[in-house]
């Protein structure tokens, strides 16, 4: 499956350009290259042609060949359609296909060539993202060139200030008289470092006016890279956040592709419910973590929820909001405010707001404002029960019944995941089941999954027997979902400016998920 | 040396452009715009893939072109700092490339996502460990970029690195692995899977295990991947297979067909289950069907022949032939030709009833379309049907009748392969002799061409062997050959449609006679009036006497020859004189006619003599019965035939047992293998073939084995002493000739006692070769001596020169010594090589360049040339042994040889000696031909030489 080299060659066999995906020598790809026009038979249906070695796969066009060289248990059909992507990307490139042509656009072709093929594999590539990858058109690059410009200017900005300020204490101070100008560059240059420079300069420069003009853009290429440097270390992942966020705000459409780092699936899960949420320039985020411990013969061993609303708010006109909440609690769950939020406000009207009304919510970052604990004994907090039930069957093995029935039925529940521990190396026979399931020989786990458990459709049962086993080899069974309904009763029902009270629009998100789940 | 040598990427093919000069260059990469300096780097690229050296722009290069922020400028400094030269003569890193480590590692982290892709793309083909070292990093850093382009390179950076420079990235595997856990992008995985593939096998199983169920659902290229790293474990590791064989089967449905070729592949190599063969075999042929590419079809039975190969496979195979034959749908040739060969390996008894039910299908199919090849495809069908009812007798009565309608076809292939079959089914199976007969005589008036009548005409009088039969062809033959006599047939005709000129019909004969002698002198316009108006006419004619009328008397001797048979045997099995004197007579009528005809004028031309002695013949044997002429006409004909066929028989036989021997061959001093010591290299399907595919690609066929079957081709002989004993500078050089390159390996001695100071070899070619790179200069000590390589490239067969001269200063002058040339023995690049008759054939009429050289030679035994000739030029003979055994004082032989860049080379020996002069030499000549000039001459001179030193010898 390696494609060794493409070329574009003439119909006569001179091979214009070629670029090789895999190490070989200079020699070598020449030789394979010149053998090509001799072993080339026209009149035949078919376009290879084979040798002892490689395999060449070739395409006509016009006045021109596209040419493959592949081993020869490389794989024709993957080839094949390689090479019509080849001939595709000529043409994008040339207008005429002549050799002339080729020849003026040799790089151009060659840098389509590479995004293509990578060291002899086939990308999954079309047209359009190799002229994009060419293109190197990147958004990121703009913003970060547009970050970079605003810095610079306010820097000048700045640097003029400081530039008047200093001149006009230099007046000051030869009315004063006697002051030394070292004294004053030296109160007023704590600024940025490079502006403490520039003010060197510009403060000699004042006994020097005729070099002035000349010093001045020197001075100003010589601070670039180093305002440059500066951003890299400092907050440059922020500013380019804030600069999307604007655009974003602004109705440019931008995806924050971050790569899932987290491990668990549920992890993974919680990411994808959150990736689908619309967000507006207010954003409530409910938090629900469940730690649930069941005994296998019932019981509620350990019941534990936290949770957390955080705010997000990503326009500064509405940094200064109220957040109305609604609590229908009835289990008795505590809550706790941050400590600059309003206790007050919050006991009495259930309203999230700052202490200091006159100070805003910070910007773009997620404030934790309020969290909420819940722990309990009552069985009746349970939101999902599992009954497993492994019988033994007499032949050393076990028949294992299990069901989940949702207790909570405002719940919906969803990618609902039961992993049965098995014991080593036993394949179980499932018998009867409801969703899917699969076992994992690996792990020795049998994974039953339920996409979606709700009031509709609150139960279920699967029944597997495994040979040589005993009932203890079936626990402790984890569980996992995610659900969008949260499990305290919370909710926010309104959200208002600070001024005025006028309502503000604003997105929320609800997440439930679990942190542990195990019937032990 | 570097370049010749070292990894190529790049070609560019630029028309020689002037080359600037090194300032100009400078000056533009420092001062020039934007566009200035993508111009002026491109021309450098240029100039350093011709193999310029220019050092001194790499410092210009860092300082002016670096910082520069173009993308365009920033690609094609990638592509500068993959070629330029990034050590010093001595082997170690220049200096400069820290600065340029720099500015990687700045591209590294450049904000644009493609300059970071295409500069982490650019890494894996960097081969400095000192220059990777500090950017490791950053290409880490990469992985975790939000963009796959960017991360999915940054894949491929870490697993070149890893895979030269392991210890840069310990823990690569690790980290690639828990990267591939973390992915969605496809591609990613896919590249992040192949690292773990090659790197760390262990992983990738681990991973694989954990998503096995979910392989369906991606994507192409990364089950591509999936199959290959199934197909290396099991390699590795036979005992893992029976894991992955469910996998396999899964793929075998992906919706991808590279998929399922890949998958159909190794799971043949996992089980030889015919479950799983078949299933393999099945996938094969549905991708056939289902793709409507020549090549796949091709490439693909390619494959099916291969298992074919396999005798587990085989038998699987056999139930599969109608499966098969359903690709013959295909409209292609070439397709249809290997199609219908594998089928018929395939068949067995079992389902030969049905597949010659399929091929009459098509048969009959081929009726009403015209295309070009359908000729050629009707000849295939009666080809297979033919070697059918040789292999499967039961069905031959069933075949013939099809067959038999062939022979009316007007194209000829077809008919004249028909005949063939019926004449080796009627000599093999006596039973069938009376069907076949009557169908024939049935058939005989519609026959179109003379070819064909002349062997039915054979077949006809060999074996009708009763009287009514006998009479009864005897009656076609005349009908089909018209009223007899036939010149005043042909005068009443002319009179009947000429009829102002009707009056002088007799004298017109003569005159024709005439006429046509003096056409040559120009005086054939008066007679064209009367040779055109029975062209005109042809139609009209039965088609014997219209053969005979276009002058294609062969068909009369065929004739003469059938009806003697027929006439002699009627003799013993009629009693009646009468009666047998009657056909005698009829007969002997009818080739006097014939003759008449033949000296008449009336056909287009006239008879030859050869044609004219062999009816004489015919007419003497009836007239006189001698018994050993009668014995030759019934019996030796037939025991010719019989011999042909058995001959045929033997020769396919001894193919047969010479491939089964080869396969079984075990040397008494093989080594025995141990499958359990064996590391799994080695089982049923031998090793690893996308590796060996690789290897043999990069490396190309090495000639070792040539060096072993001819003597002459010895390392030690091939030494070539390019100066003398008592030069200065002595010189001696081995010529090694690989496929497309000679490699000479100079040893350079300086015998002075100076020292030598840039001691240069320069050389130069003629003929088709190339110098890759002038070799640097070096510096010899007092007595001191080195090796320099030198490259050459060589494109076609063709005897080159390679000249040069040793340029070295001393501390007073320069000097030059001249060397001896090397000449280039295209005996290297020739195999013999096989083809058939008709290949040669079609070759030797297709070529366009003939050498003609005359034999000049000692040699005193026609064999004992031929030897000689067979291996001084390295080609095969293909006329069979049989036919040059004995002696006769004539010998003529076809030779054919290849040379490994795919051109053909034909030759033809003619040469004679008297027979009762044992002493004197063998004459005669030899024509070489070829498609290329150079080939011919070459192999003409190679002749020469080689005639030249046997007679100097003698």
């Amino acid at each position: 499956m390696v494609l060794i080299a493409a070329a574009v060659c003439t119909k006569n066999g001179k091979v214009i350009i070629s670029r090789q995906f895999v190490e070989m020598t200079k020699a070598r790809i020449e030789g394979l290259l010149a053998a090509f026009p001799k072993l080339m038979t026209t009149g035949k249906q078919h376009t290879y042609v084979e040798t002892e070695s490689v395999r060449y796969v070739y395409q006509p066009m016009e006045r021109l060949y596209m040419l493959l060289i592949t081993t020869k248990a490389s794989n024709i059909l993957e080839d094949l359609e390689t090479l019509r992507l080849f001939s595709k990307v000529i043409p994008e490139y040339c207008h005429t296909l002549d050799e002339k042509e080729i020849l003026e656009n040799a790089f151009n072709l060659i840098f389509a060539f590479d995004e293509i093929v990578a060291l002899g594999y086939r990308e999954s590539v079309n047209l359009k993202q190799i002229k994009t990858f060419t293109e190197m058109d990147s958004h990121e690059e703009k913003v970060y060139q547009a970050v970079r410009q605003t810095q610079e200017r306010e820097a000048h900005q700045k640097m003029r200030e400081k530039a008047k300020e200093l001149q006009r204490q230099r007046l000051e101070a030869a009315k004063r008289g006697g002051s030394s100008s070292l004294g004053g560059r030296t109160t007023h240059g704590s600024g940025i470092s490079g502006l403490d420079a520039f003010g060197i300069s510009s403060s000699s420069v004042s006994s020097t006016p005729s070099i002035e003009s000349d010093l001045k853009p020197t001075v100003q290429k010589t601070q670039k890279p180093a305002a440059r440097n500066a951003l890299k270390l400092g907050g440059k992942t922020k500013d380019v956040d804030s600069f999307v966020d604007q655009l974003k705000s602004e109705g440019e459409k931008i995806s924050s592709l971050t790569p899932a780092s987290a491990q668990s699936s549920a992890a993974v899960a919680k990411t994808k419910i959150a990736s689908d949420v619309h967000t507006e320039s207010v954003h409530l985020k409910m938090e629900d973590k469940l730690t649930v411990r069941l005994g296998r013969d019932g019981g509620l061993q350990q019941f534990e929820l936290s949770g957390l609303l955080t705010l997000r708010i990503s326009d500064e006109n509405f940094g200064r909001i109220k957040v109305h909440l609604r609590n229908n609690d009835s289990h008795g769950i505590q809550l706790q405010t941050h400590p600059n939020v309003d206790k007050e406000l919050f006991k009495t009207r259930s309203v999230i707001g700052l202490k200091n009304p006159a100070k805003p919510f910070p910007l773009n970052t997620d404030v934790g404002v309020l969290k909420w604990r819940f722990i309990t004994q009552d069985e009746s907090a349970i939101p999902l029960t599992i009954n497993c039930w492994p019988s033994e069957n007499g032949e050393g093995g076990c028949d294992v019944n299990i069901e989940y029935e949702l207790e909570a039925q405002h719940l919906e529940l969803q990618d609902v995941s039961i992993a049965i521990p098995l014991p080593m190396n036993i394949q179980p026979s499932v018998a009867e089941y409801d969703g899917t399931y699969n076992y994992d020989a690996r792990k020795h786990i049998l994974q039953w999954n339920i996409p979606i458990i709700d009031g509709n459709n609150k139960s279920g049962s699967m029944e597997f027997s495994c040979n040589s086993s005993i009932p203890g080899d079936f626990f402790p069974l984890q569980v996992s979902f995610v659900s969008k309904t949260p499990y305290a009763a919370l909710s926010a029902t309104d959200v208002v400016l600070v001024d005025d009270d006028s309502a503000v629009k604003y997105s929320s998100e609800t997440m439930l998920f679990v942190e542990k789940y195990e019937i032990v | 040396m570097a370049l010749a040598e070292g990894p190529c990427y790049t070609i560019i093919n630029s028309p020689d452009i002037e080359v600037p000069n090194e300032m100009q260059l400078k000056q533009d990469l420092e001062k020039g715009d934007t566009n200035v300096k993508i111009e002026t780097l491109k021309k450098v690229i240029q100039m350093l893939l011709n193999g310029e050296r220019l050092s001194g722009l790499i410092m210009t290069i860092i300082r002016f072109v670096l910082p520069v922020q173009n993308h365009q400028i920033k690609k094609l400094l990638l592509i500068f700092w993959e070629i330029v030269p990034k050590t010093s003569a001595d082997g170690k890193l220049l200096q400069e490339m820290i600065l340029v480590c720099d500015a990687y590692r700045k591209d590294l982290q450049h904000p644009n996502e493609f300059l970071r892709g295409s500069t982490l793309r650019f890494l894996c083909k960097l081969k400095e460990p000192e220059l990777l070292e500090p950017l490791m990093p950053a290409i880490r850093a990469c992985l975790e970029h939000r963009h796959s382009y960017v991360r999915r390179n940054a894949v491929l950076a870490i697993f070149t690195i890893y895979k030269n420079f392991d210890w840069l990235v310990p823990d690569g595997p690790e980290l690639i692995a828990n990267f591939l856990e973390t992915q969605q992008d496809m591609s990613c995985k896919r590249n992040a899977f192949l690292m773990l593939l090659h790197a760390d096998q262990e992983r990738a199983l681990n991973y694989l295990a954990s998503c096995i169920d979910q392989v369906n659902n991606f994507g192409d290229i990364l089950q591509l991947v999936i199959v290959e790293l199934i197909y290396k474990v099991c390699h590795a590791n036979p005992t893992e297979r029976s894991r992955f064989i469910r996998c396999i089967y899964n793929l075998l449905n992906s919706s991808s067909n590279a998929v399922r070729y890949e998958a159909a592949g190794t799971l043949i190599t996992l089980s030889s289950a015919p479950t799983a063969i078949r299933a393999a075999a099945s996938c094969y042929i549905e991708l056939i069907v289902g793709d409507s590419d020549n090549n796949v079809k091709l490439i693909v039975l390619d494959r099916l022949i291969a298992m074919k190969e396999n005798e587990n496979m085989e038998k699987v195979m056999q139930d599969l032939v109608m499966d098969i034959l359903r690709v013959l749908a295909a409209p292609d040739i070439e397709v249809r030709r290997k199609t219908l060969a594998l089928a018929m390996d395939l068949v067995s008894s079992r389902n030969i009833e049905e597949m010659v039910l399929v091929l009459k299908k098509e048969v009959s199919k081929t009726h009403n379309v015209e295309h070009e090849d359908t000729g050629k495809y009707r000849q295939l069908l009666v080809r297979t049907l033919h070697s059918c009812s040789i292999k499967f007798p039961d069905v031959a009565a069933n075949v013939i009748p099809v067959l038999v309608e062939f022979l009316s076809d007007t194209n000829e292939l077809a008919a004249a392969d028909v005949l063939i079959f019926i004449r080796e089914a009627i000599q093999k199976f006596p039973s069938l002799r009376a069907l076949i007969i009557e169908r024939l005589i049935e058939a005989f008036p519609q026959i179109k061409s003379s070819k064909i009548h002349r062997a039915a005409v054979w077949i006809l009088g060999e074996y009708v062997d009763n009287k009514e039969q006998i009479l009864e062809v005897t009656e076609a033959i005349i009908q089909t050959l018209g009223e007899i006599p036939m010149v005043e047939a042909e005068q009443k005709r002319l009179a009947g449609e000429q009829s102002d000129d009707g009056e002088k019909p007799t004298g017109e004969g003569n005159i024709k006679v005439a006429g046509n002698k003096v056409t040559s002198d120009g005086t054939y316009a008066t007679q064209s009036a009367f040779s055109l108006a029975p062209v005109a006419k042809k139609e009209k004619r039965p088609p014997l006497r219209q053969y005979l009328m276009d002058g294609d008397f062969f068909i009369g001797a065929a004739l003469s020859a059938t009806l003697t048979k027929l006439a002699l045997r009627y003799a013993e099995l009629e009693d009646d004189v009468r009666q047998q004197n009657r056909l005698t007579t009829q007969v002997m009528l009818i080739m006097s006619s014939i003759l008449h005809l033949g000296k008449s004028g009336f056909p287009t031309k006239p008879i030859t003599n050869d044609d004219i002695d062999r009816i004489f013949i015919c007419l003497r044997t009836l007239s006189e019965r001698t018994k050993e002429a009668v014995e030759v006409f019934q019996h030796y004909c037939r025991d010719a035939l019989g011999k042909m066929l058995d001959a045929q028989h033997e020769e396919d036989q001894r193919i047969m047992k010479e491939k089964q021997r080869a396969a079984a061959k075990v040397q008494p001093d093989d080594p025995v293998a141990f499958a359990q010591l064996s590391n799994g290299r080695d089982n049923q399907l031998g090793e690893n073939v996308f590796e060996t595919s690789l290897n043999q690609a990069l490396a190309g066929t090495k000639s070792t084995n040539l060096s072993d079957i001819t003597s002459p081709n010895n390392k030690l002989n091939k030494v070539t002493q390019l100066t003398g004993f008592s030069d200065p500078v002595y010189a001696e050089a081995y010529v090694n000739v690989n496929q497309y390159d000679i490699v000479l390996d100079v040893l350079i001695v300086n015998q002075t006692n100076d020292t030598l100071q840039n001691c240069t070899l320069e050389l130069a070619t003629l003929g088709d070769l190339k110098l890759v790179e002038r070799p640097h200069p070096v510096v010899l000590a007092p007595h001191d001596f080195c090796n320099i390589k030198a490259n050459v490239k060589v494109s076609s067969t063709e005897n080159g020169i390679i000249f040069g001269n040793i340029v070295y200063d001393t501390s007073i002058n320069t000097n030059v010594v001249v060397l001896n040339t090397i000449h280039i023995d295209i005996m290297d690049y020739i195999i013999p090589a096989s083809c058939t008759d008709t290949e040669f054939r079609q070759m030797w009429q297709d070529f366009e360049w003939e050498n003609k050289v005359t034999v000049n030679t000692t040699f005193t035994d026609l064999h004992e040339y031929l030897k000689h000739l067979l291996k001084s030029t390295n080609m095969k003979c293909l006329t069979p042994e049989k036919a040059l055994s004995g002696q006769c004082g004539f010998m003529a032989a076809n030779m054919y040889a290849k040379s490994i860049f795919g051109e053909n080379a034909l030759a033809n020996l003619s040469i004679e000696k008297p027979v009762d002069d044992p002493d004197s030499k063998v004459t005669g000549h030899i024509r070489i031909r070829a498609k290329s000039q150079g080939m011919a001459l070459s192999l003409g001179d190679k002749i020469s030489s080689s005639q030249k030193q046997s007679v100097q010898a003698a």
